[in-house]
């Protein structure tokens, strides 16, 4: 019996020994070994938090989409995500949640989108509504750019996912998600008086003041001649124009049927730049009015419609 | 001259490598390029002449009962030491060698040694005897190494792996006419199997020259 507890204390007695002399050690590296574990991403994680510091933590992360975790001590959280886009060159941004999970950070480190469309994703138009939510919210899409858009809010939804953990928070899995329509990119202004005769369109007073207009887009007059080859079936657009006739003011422009380029054309029909013709004054038609890039026929298309609808209510 | 003995005995007559056959799962696996062996075979001096040390300096006083797990104590808090400061300082060869730092823990050598050496000599001689082994391992990873990254990747290079700056970095065999075999691990046991055979005659001849002598 004493033989075995004599035996039992010295092995602890050695474990103590070398329990001791690793804690030493450890002391003495562990904060190299932490330096070097944020040394190559420093300077990406002062651009969220600055003058901070900054330590690797670990992580537990399903979808494999975050690349690396980081904690600015005191401040919040730094997640470097990466997600394949549309282009063949991965997209990789940093996210930073302050510890009430705010979104206080979003920057790209990499990325190789459609420029226009993709980039968008990291304008001010988009970043303004990530920049601000909560790791409990849904992050929007971005209308005109669904595969970057999505790729990015899947990378997000990860690193919200592994904070949400973190922290023990529970992000509502049913937050609307919105789209976020892209600002109307207008110019090129054309006169209301503009012989619009190829769009040949056809007016009907269908009642007072509303005017039904039948008019050809982009698709019909086919200008290059290969609006057939995708296969699209085109027809004409229809608008319904109301004109205040007593007071010679375009109330309204909608658009009730859209037969022309998908993802172009509507840019020029949407609610957007339709609101632009309210309040105009119907007798006037030397003004000048916008079309929108990239779409100037459809947006040709609009005025013509717009025109022939003014036309009939001064008679 | 018995100390001259022991100490070269890590070289030639028991080569812990292609003699006794110990510790042959690190060797294949890390001896792809001359750093990687280099390195591993310093961290495995380093390891075996301090628990040869500490195991010789406490053998009085060690239980025999609990002897073996006293060493593996002793051994693994080397191991855990060796790779904490291989981590802090040279972090390149810590992402090259991996996992098999830690298996040092278990290389045969130091529990080998330990048990047919350490624990009956004085420290001096156990410290010898380490550095002895220690240095027979090195030389024989190095061997191997050098033949693998030769054939396999046509050139020779060094780099110093605390800074990373590269010592030297010959292309021998030009591009294109290397043997890419002998960087996977059929390549390892082939160029193992031919220098354990080696060794084997190289003795072989020795012990019949002996034989003649003493006759």
């Amino acid at each position: 019996m004493k033989k075995i507890l004599y035996l039992a204390c010295f092995l602890a007695i050695i474990s103590a020994v070398a329990g001791g002399a690793l804690s030493y050690v450890n002391g003495i590296t562990a904060p190299i070994i932490k330096e070097m574990g944020i040394a190559a991403e420093k300077e990406n994680l002062e651009l969220m938090f600055p003058g901070a510091d900054f330590a690797e933590i670990e992580y537990v992360d399903e979808t494999g989409l975050v690349k690396g975790a980081y904690e600015a001590t005191g401040e919040g959280y730094i997640y470097k995500v990466e997600t394949n886009g549309y282009s063949s060159t991965p997209i990789i941004f940093m996210i930073a949640f302050d510890n009430d999970g705010k979104v206080v950070g979003f920057t790209p480190l990499q990325q190789q989108e459609t420029s226009g469309f993709g980039t968008r994703v990291f304008e001010e138009g988009y970043t303004s509504q990530v920049i601000g939510k909560t790791s409990a919210d849904g992050f929007p899409l971005l209308s005109g750019a669904t595969v970057t858009s999505t790729a990015v809010v899947n990378g997000i939804n990860a690193a919200k996912t592994v904070f949400n953990d973190m922290k023990g928070i529970t992000a509502d899995p049913n937050a609307p998600v919105e789209e976020i329509k892209p600002e109307l990119a207008l110019g090129n202004p054309i006169k209301l008086s503009e012989d619009f005769a190829r769009f040949d369109a056809q007016v009907e007073e269908t009642a007072d003041g509303v005017y039904t207009v039948k008019v050809k887009g982009y698709g019909l007059i086919d200008p290059e001649g290969h609006a057939g080859e995708s296969g699209t079936e085109y027809a004409r657009n229809v608008f319904e124009v109301t004109i205040d006739k007593a007071n010679n003011k375009v109330v309204s422009v909608v658009n009730t049927t859209f037969g022309d380029t998908k993802g172009f054309g509507d840019k020029a029909t949407g609610e957007d730049y339709l609101a632009l013709f309210t309040d105009l004054d119907s007798t006037n038609l030397d003004q000048e009015i916008d079309t929108v890039t990239s779409a100037t026929w459809t947006s040709k298309s609009v005025l013509a419609a717009v025109q022939a609808a003014m036309n009939a209510a001064n008679q | 001259m018995n100390r001259m003995k022991n100490f070269t005995a890590g070289f030639l007559r028991e080569n812990p490598v292609f003699g006794l056959y110990l510790g042959l799962c690190s060797v294949l696996a890390i001896s792809t390029t001359l750093n990687n062996a280099i390195g591993m075979g310093v961290a495995v001096i380093a390891v075996l002449v301090m628990s040869n040390v500490i195991i010789s300096a406490l053998r009085k006083i060690i239980p025999d009962e609990i002897r073996i797990p006293v060493y593996i104590v002793i051994i693994a808090t080397l191991v855990t030491i060796v790779e904490m400061l291989i981590h802090a300082y040279a972090p390149s060869l810590y992402s090259a060698l991996g996992a098999f730092i830690n298996l040092i823990v278990v290389n045969c050598i130091i529990l080998g040694r330990a048990e047919a050496f350490a624990n009956k000599n004085g420290i001096f001689d156990s410290a010898l005897d380490g550095l002895g082994m220690g240095l027979g391992y090195t030389a024989s990873l190095t061997c191997i190494a050098l033949i693998r990254q030769l054939l396999g990747t046509g050139a020779l290079s060094f780099s110093n792996p605390f800074t990373n700056e590269i010592i030297f970095n010959i292309q021998i065999i030009p591009v294109g006419y290397e043997i890419p075999l002998f960087t996977t691990a059929t390549g390892a046991f082939i160029t193992f199997a031919l220098l354990a055979a080696a060794l084997s005659a190289y003795n072989n001849k020795k012990a019949e020259k002996a034989k003649k002598e003493a006759k």
